[in-house]
């Protein structure tokens, strides 16, 4: 039990320091990481940890104001979406079939969707920018996860405990509050985890195929250019794509430490083992 | 259990180190390649990564531009064909006649020829191709002969009479058109739904196999009178994602990338054992556009400030690493026929500033010029998945910065770029914007005629003017060029347009790429470039006779 | 509530929920239908510079115009969705504005590659996912299943284009063992052209494993190891039956419940969405053919694809929905009591 909560406190502190990073960092260095400081593909010196990108700007000041777009995405989209899905499939837990089926409908209707077209809907007609693509990441990725959460409470639902609140007459909101969210709230970590660490794959993701906007400072944008600049058919790629890759990797697995062991140590039917 | 699950993951472990190890090596070390003497001019198979699919490879339904124009005419021939210096040739056609006036074309044509199924190829082809071509008139190739008067056969000699003269006739459809074959496309109606099989030619390569977004069979055409083609079999694969390309290069599974290289990939490529780089010029263009009817850019003070407040040096410089060329502030590329190379962009910060100063834009609190009570603070479109596009607008952004004017880029999907550019692609329907980043394809400097497309004001000679200038003075000169009968006077009259274009900048050229594409040399090393164009074209892999 | 405490006779009031189901699927196939079709068209831009090629400036207005009218977009939108569904009732995807291809032709040639890719590559995630997930729930809180929990972590964290592009360095170029791209190279007949199929899928496949295991790691990990202290388990523990048949009997059947759920979830979603791989390794799956269909504006392409895309989530679904009360009996019993 020491090692799982000590990988926890592990990525506990990584995601800290990294949200240090976003926070204090950008102004520790005191530039805004668009200014040209070195040849175009310089690579890695004493001064210049990881060199510099094809227009002469560093790659480390790249890296450091990065994190505010990735983590910002990842919180907000995260925010969102747990929001959504906790709330949707909670209550599809345990309304009455009519209104659980509406709402599960409405569900599949969102995974349906195709998710690019949309994209590229939104930043034409909302306008560029973070808190725009968020949105839209957050209300598409909310859908799958609440279908979980809808799983977990049926789940949570044949313990017997709910059947036994619901038969003396307690209300939706009563077994929502009272009895469900103790079930659902260990699900909500790992929802919330899984969007965070979906958020920042996918916004990588659309910036390697070309639909991300390639102006906004963030890990993918670095690896999009990393990628149209053929860093990975140099050598740039060790110092160009393999630090913000890596930076990505930290933040998901942190994340994904931090929510299983919150998820282990909110599980009631894991208490004994303490 | 976990045990053993713990040691193969530790090999594991180790396996992925280790190849990432020699990752690294095998980036750094495969260099030293042998000097291999032997540059093969043909080969048994080729492979060619294409970055899309290119259509069914038919005159209506390839995909326009390089390389789909380029594969199509492997299979189909024209009358005329350009030579790797962009002169010329004969092909079809053995030769060519031009009255003075420019009214009268005569083409004497081959006998030898014949398409891929057989049949002779004969002058009727050619008259019937004319009569499709101006029948369905969604492509290109119908626009000039809008002005065909008359088509005559004598002898197997084809003379086609137009109503008005025009000098470039020859360069921009005779040399264009593909011949159809009549007894195929007679029965075509619907040619923008052309299926693969009417994909036959009198070309030097036939379309064996076609697989959409995949591949593309071609086999030589041995009956070929006119040259020997120089590849047994073409395979052409669509590979979407560059680097994966590049990759199979080096493998040897692709045998020429057709599409571009980066500036910075082509020296570490070139290193590499067997690959070797076509370079050349690349006639197509990148540009600063402004919304020249919307204040304040009807002003033709505040755009000259802006152009001599970027620095186009320092862009080649930097986003293509000095391979590419200097926009010339007339628009047409250096090295294009008929441009006048004693126009120069000049960059001067200090002059922009005094321009600005002149017109009453005095900065403001927060260092942004304010002109007539509001700010020069604009939005920059540009494509988002152009590269170098989106660079040359950060630094635009940057270099403006410091004469007082805010650009912010906004880098959206190409069509939503486009709805606010050029919507619908006709310059009668408006325009929504400030500044974007913008840009001509090589086709464009094939014809003296675009220029005045460029900034005529009636729409239909100015199909290509998006800025909407309005200015009295190009408009005289590029109705002059349209008038013009002889070819030489023609290009007089585009030598004093692009004087004109430099002093009234309606948009700002910024520069030409340098073409560079890689491929095996040691499979294959017959490429010709085509001077604007690039390595992929009837002359790298025919080899003429006589 | 009422459900719970209504006592209908059993048969019917499930013949009315699958009605009452089957209802939900039809209006949200319907308003999926509508999206489909509205959509494309929603886009900025249009499908001219497919339709009249890059040169679609040097065509005057008339020809221009005559190009639109021969598609039908012309006309006003609700005739055009009339044409779209009366085609649809006869299976006709209509055609492709680039080249004029049956788009039912073109989803056919792509959707058994897709199929092959993504059905190959769900099924070994869900296997290995499952079997790694076991394995740590079972060890949850010791040294090894950390270990394993760390490690799996690790591989699910990295972008799939990025893994591919390394894996295409390391295997394709410098190891020179797989190739690079595509589905097949020319000139294999056969069982040799069967390897070769087999020797293109390695890679894609290996990057989606590798990066997809972790949802059904976690999810498996997690109800395992909540099954493990749940009182029927403790029961039979408790009767002395073998902890191997504990584990197979009263802990894994109630712990797939959400994997399965995960599976449907992946199966469907992954149908469009190989995408990034499909790019990676230019493999001609579905995903590429939307996406090129986005791209040039090709509205039937476009309509076919999010269309065949929204079926598949939907069966799935449905699916998912149908088979629920197979693995969990007492759900069934929900709504008999």
């Amino acid at each position: 039990m020491r090692a799982g909560r000590a990988a926890g406190w592990a990525g506990a502190f990584l995601l800290a320091a990294l949200a240090a990073v976003a926070v204090v960092g950008p102004w520790l260095l005191g530039t805004d990481g668009r200014e040209r400081v070195a040849r175009p593909y310089e690579p890695p010196s004493a001064e210049r940890w990881l060199g510099a990108d094809d227009l002469g700007r560093d790659l480390f000041d790249q890296l450091v104001i990065g994190a505010r777009g990735s983590l910002g995405i990842a919180l907000l989209v995260a925010l969102a979406a747990t929001a959504a899905a906790a709330l949707v499939g909670g209550v599809a837990g345990l309304a009455p079939p009519w209104a659980a089926a509406t709402l599960m409908r409405i569900v599949d209707l969102v995974l349906a969707l195709p998710f690019l077209p949309l994209l590229i809907l939104a930043a034409a007609f909302l306008g560029p920018g973070l808190g725009v693509r968020a949105a839209v990441v957050a209300a598409l990725v909310w859908a799958g996860p609440a279908r979980l959460v809808r799983a977990g409470v049926l789940a949570a639902w044949s313990r017997g405990h709910l059947q036994a609140a619901r038969a003396m007459g307690a209300s939706a909101g009563y077994l929502l509050l009272r009895h469900a969210s103790p079930v659902v709230a260990p699900l909500l970590v790992p929802v919330f985890v899984r969007t965070a660490m979906t958020a920042i794959v996918l916004d990588a993701s659309l910036a390697f195929l070309g639909l991300g906007d390639p102006t906004i400072p963030s890990w993918g944008t670095m690896i999009h250019w990393a990628s149209v600049r053929g860093a990975m058919l140099s050598d740039a790629w060790l110092w160009w794509a393999l630090p913000p890759g890596t930076a990505i990797v930290v933040t998901v697995t942190a994340l994904a430490l931090v929510g299983v062991a919150t998820e282990d140590r909110l599980n009631p039917t894991l208490r004994k083992d303490r | 259990m976990s045990h053993r699950t713990r040691r193969r993951r530790m090999y594991t472990l180790r396996l992925l180190a280790a190849g990432l190890l020699l990752a690294v090596a095998g980036c750094a070390g495969d260099g030293a390649g042998s000097p291999a003497a032997k540059e093969p001019q043909t080969a048994s198979a080729l492979t060619i990564a294409v970055g899309g699919d290119q259509g069914t490879l038919t005159p209506y339904t390839y995909r326009t531009g390089y390389p789909g124009y380029h594969l199509m005419s492997l299979v189909f021939d024209t009358l005329l064909v350009l030579d790797p210096s962009n002169q010329v040739t004969p092909l079809l056609a053995t030769g060519l006649t031009t009255s003075a006036d420019s009214r009268v074309f005569t083409l004497p044509l081959r006998t030898d020829v014949s398409w891929h199924d057989g049949e002779a190829f004969t002058a009727d082809d050619v008259v019937f191709s004319i009569d499709y071509y101006r029948k369905h008139d969604s492509v290109r190739f119908a626009s000039a002969l809008a002005a065909v008067e008359d088509v005559q056969v004598r002898d197997a000699t084809v003379v086609i009479t137009l109503d008005k003269p025009d000098p470039e006739f020859p360069v921009r459809q005779l040399a264009d058109m593909p011949i159809l074959a009549r007894h195929v496309w007679s029965g075509i109606t619907d040619p923008q739904k052309a299926p693969v099989s009417a994909a036959v030619g009198t070309g030097p390569y036939r379309l064996a196999g076609y697989e959409p977004e995949r591949r593309y069979e071609l086999t030589a055409n041995t009956a070929y009178p006119i040259g020997k083609p120089r590849v047994d079999k073409l395979s052409v694969s669509v590979i979407p994602q560059q680097q994966t390309a590049l990759a199979a290069l080096r493998t040897g599974e692709v045998h020429l990338v057709a599409d571009e290289v980066p500036p910075n990939l082509t020296d570490q490529l070139s290193a590499q054992q067997g690959v070797k780089m076509a370079t050349g010029s690349n006639f197509s263009s990148t540009l600063l556009v402004f919304n020249d009817g919307k204040a304040p850019f009807d002003r033709v003070e505040l755009r000259q400030a802006i152009s001599a407040a970027i620095d186009t040096r320092d862009l080649v410089d930097t986003i293509l690493l000095g391979q590419g060329t200097v926009g010339s502030p007339g628009f047409w590329h250096p090295e294009a026929p008929g441009a006048d190379t004693s126009l120069k962009h000049s960059y001067d910060p200090a002059a922009a500033a005094a321009k600005l100063d002149a017109l009453g834009a005095a900065p403001g609190a927060d260092g942004v010029r304010v002109l007539d009570g509001k700010p020069l603070s604009f939005e920059l479109l540009v494509y988002a998945d152009s590269p170098d596009r989106v660079r040359a607008a950060e630094l635009i952004t940057e270099m403006l910065g410091k004469v007082g004017v805010k650009t912010t880029v906004r880098a959206m999907d190409a069509d939503s770029v486009d709805v606010k550019v050029w919507p619908d692609f006709d310059v009668a329907k408006g325009r929504d914007f400030d500044l974007a980043m913008w840009g001509w394809s090589a086709t464009t400097m094939t014809a003296y005629t675009k220029l005045a497309g460029l900034v005529a004001t009636d729409p239909k000679a100015g199909s290509l003017n998006v800025t909407g200038v309005v200015d009295a003075e190009l408009d005289t000169v590029a109705k002059e060029l349209l008038a013009t009968t002889a070819l030489a006077e023609r290009q007089a009259a585009a030598g004093r347009l692009q004087q004109l274009l430099a002093q009234k900048t309606p948009f700002v050229t910024l520069y030409y790429p340098a073409g560079a594409y890689a491929y095996r040399g040691d499979v294959f090393a017959g490429w010709a470039y085509q001077q604007g164009w690039g390595p992929l074209n009837k002359n790298s892999l025919v080899a003429r006779h006589g | 509530m009422t459900v719970a405490s209504r006592p209908a006779p059993a048969r019917i009031g499930l013949a009315r929920a699958a009605l009452g189901r089957a209802g939900g699927y039809v209006a949200v196939f319907a308003v999926a239908l509508t999206i489909t079709f509205l959509l494309p068209r929603a886009l900025p831009g249009g499908p001219l510079r497919t339709l009249g090629g890059g040169e679609v400036g040097d065509l005057d207005p008339a020809a221009r115009a005559k190009v639109v009218a021969a598609y039908g977009l012309d006309q006003p939108l609700h005739v055009q969705f009339g044409r779209y569904l009366r085609d649809l009732i006869r299976l006709d995807l209509g055609e492709s504005f680039n080249g004029g291809r049956p788009v039912v032709e073109a989803i056919r040639e792509a959707l058994p590659w897709t199929l092959l890719l993504v059905g190959t590559s769900v099924l070994l995630t869900a296997a290995v996912g499952v079997l790694l997930g076991v394995i740590a729930g079972l060890r949850r809180g010791r040294g090894k299943g950390n270990l394993l929990l760390a490690g799996v972590l690790l591989f699910d964290a990295a972008p799939a284009f990025w893994v591919g592009m390394l894996c295409i360095l390391f295997f394709g170029v410098h190891l020179g063992v797989l190739p690079t791209f595509g589905v097949t190279t020319a000139g294999h007949t056969g069982l040799a052209a069967v390897g070769d199929v087999a020797s293109h899928l390695v890679l894609p496949v290996g990057v989606l494993v590798a990066t997809g295991i972790g949802q059904f790691f976690l999810v498996t990990r997690f109800s395992v190891a909540s099954a493990l202290h749940a009182p029927h388990v403790e029961h039979a523990h408790a009767r002395g039956i073998p902890h191997r048949r504990v584990v197979a009997r009263h802990l894994l059947r109630p712990a797939l419940l959400p994997v399965h759920t995960q599976l449907m979830m992946e199966l469907g979603w992954l149908v469009g969405g190989a995408l990034v791989v499909e790019t990676v390794f230019a493999y001609p799956g579905l995903g590429r053919l939307t996406f090129d269909a986005i791209q040039g504006r090709d509205y039937p392409t476009m309509q076919g694809t999010f269309l065949t895309l929204t079926v598949t989530v939907l069966v799935m679904n449905a699916l998912a929905d149908l088979t629920y009360p197979l693995l969990d009996p007492r759900i069934r019993a929900r709504g008999r009591s």
